[in-house]
């Protein structure tokens, strides 16, 4: 066998990298996490599976024209993807403990804080503005958003904010609880909140995602994809009348689409674009912006505590984030450490979906602010 | 809060602490354990597993053992 034979028959083991190698181990560790954890297992494990298939040597994959470069360009890099997820989410979203409390809103908003806190201190690192904006996004715990705003404003930090956005995501119930401990006191914890029993019309049901879809698209025309197509999904929902469709995009839609997407991502965590300090700095500023927003949103609760006389557990306040329903289950699960029946986890489901509609917006916002277009 | 019974816990008959659980309660996708709010015997368990409830049903009675 001539040296040339064996050279092009070992081309592949001679591509291999040091890189590369710590990326295998990511993929894998990704989906380790997916399948012993069951960490957010319908993101990370396509995630770990994409980043292994593209640090293969010379992986065919990944080069131009392979599934996994189609896969981005179809739905990552033009914004596709968390569009279509977001129909999904909509569908599967009640609403409907938001509109029997509607001043969840505030907390929702307030939820919002740590991006913009982050966005600061990101500056301050030295990244640039819409490098910055989008690592602020990551404390909006909502992976479809962070995507969305990081393809259009930082295509090239895709990689390491998705992974920290859906990592922090299947943490919450890990990162939020001593944060809200920290902040409240046992008493406050201990408040007890009594339910409305507002009936909500169908009529309300279906006008709420309509109305907010146009009061939103006016005053932000960058929060207009996302929050247009999560209210379509939750229009459908609600309409009643098109309960094929609601299907479709809650299970085979949404399905298909975070497949392709968990792909696509994990196939932009290639070695040398990855293994940077960067990275690093993107995964500290994200869980800073998490335990902000947070902070945030407990404080405010405080406050709306303040205002209402004692009657509003600020608990709450942890739940207004997007990742939804995590962040209201742990809420539930606070209260009950300190008054097993106490039963917040209603209202706590309105502020978070309060938050997850704020954090499209804040979204939105930012793209607004760093003048994309 | 709105749900559905998923398991019962303590039978009528039973025996209980303040704090023992009476029953599963699940809602938005959670499991919550209802407890007794008081010593006592479980006298009446009002419903079943799979039942659908509505704010302020009630599910389990329980009184003086």
């Amino acid at each position: 066998m001539s040296p040339d034979t064996l050279n092009s028959m070992l081309a592949g083991v001679q591509a291999v990298t040091w890189q590369s190698l710590v990326m295998l181990t990511v993929g894998c560790l990704l989906i380790a996490l997916a399948v012993v954890k069951e960490y957010e297992p319908l993101l990370l494990l396509p995630i770990g599976a994409g980043c292994i298939l593209a640090n293969l040597p010379l992986s065919p994959l990944a080069d131009e024209g392979g599934m996994l470069d189609i896969l981005y360009n179809i739905g990552v890099g033009n914004e596709l993807f968390p569009l279509l997820i977001f129909i999904g989410i909509g569908a599967m979203t009640d609403f409907g403990p938001l509109l029997e409390n509607p001043r969840m809103v505030l907390l929702g908003a307030a939820g919002q804080l740590g991006i913009f806190l982050t966005l600061i201190l990101a500056l301050a690192l030295g990244f640039s503005r819409p490098e910055a904006a989008s690592i602020g996004v990551i404390g909006a715990i909502d992976g479809p958003t962070s995507i969305y705003v990081s393809g259009i404003l930082a295509p090239d930090l895709l990689g390491p904010i998705t992974v920290a956005a859906y990592s922090y995501m299947s943490l919450v119930r890990i990162i939020m609880p001593p944060i809200m401990r920290l902040l409240t006191t046992k008493r406050e914890r201990a408040i007890r909140m009594p339910y409305s029993q507002r009936v909500i019309s169908k009529r309300t049901r279906v006008l709420f995602p309509v109305v907010v879809t146009i009061v939103v698209g006016i005053l932000v025309p960058f929060a207009t994809p996302l929050i247009g197509m999560l209210m379509l999904g939750n229009l459908l929902r609600e309409s009643g009348v098109v309960e094929r469709l609601t299907q479709a995009a809650s299970n085979e839609l949404a399905n298909v689409v975070t497949l392709f997407l968990g792909l696509a991502i994990g196939s932009t965590m290639v070695g040398e674009d990855f293994i940077k300090a960067s990275t690093l700095f993107i995964l500290g500023l994200g869980l800073i912006a998490f335990c902000l927003d947070t902070a945030a949103g407990v404080m405010f609760g405080k406050l709306l505590n303040l205002f209402s006389g004692g009657k509003f557990n600020p608990l709450i306040g942890a739940a207004g984030i997007s990742a939804f329903p995590m962040a209201a289950r742990v809420v539930q699960q606070e209260a009950q450490r300190e008054d097993y029946d106490n039963f917040l986890l209603m209202h706590a489901m309105g502020a978070n979906a309060a938050g997850q509609v704020a954090s499209v917006v804040a979204g939105g916002v930012l793209l607004a602010l760093m003048g994309a277009g | 809060m709105p749900g559905v019974i998923l398991t019962i816990v303590a039978p009528v008959g039973t025996v209980v602490a303040q704090g023992d659980p009476l029953l599963v309660l699940e809602a938005m996708k959670m499991k919550n354990t209802l407890r007794a709010g008081r010593d006592g015997r479980v006298a009446e368990v009002a419903v079943g597993v799979g039942d659908q409830v509505k704010f302020g049903d009630v599910l389990v009675r329980v009184e003086d053992a």
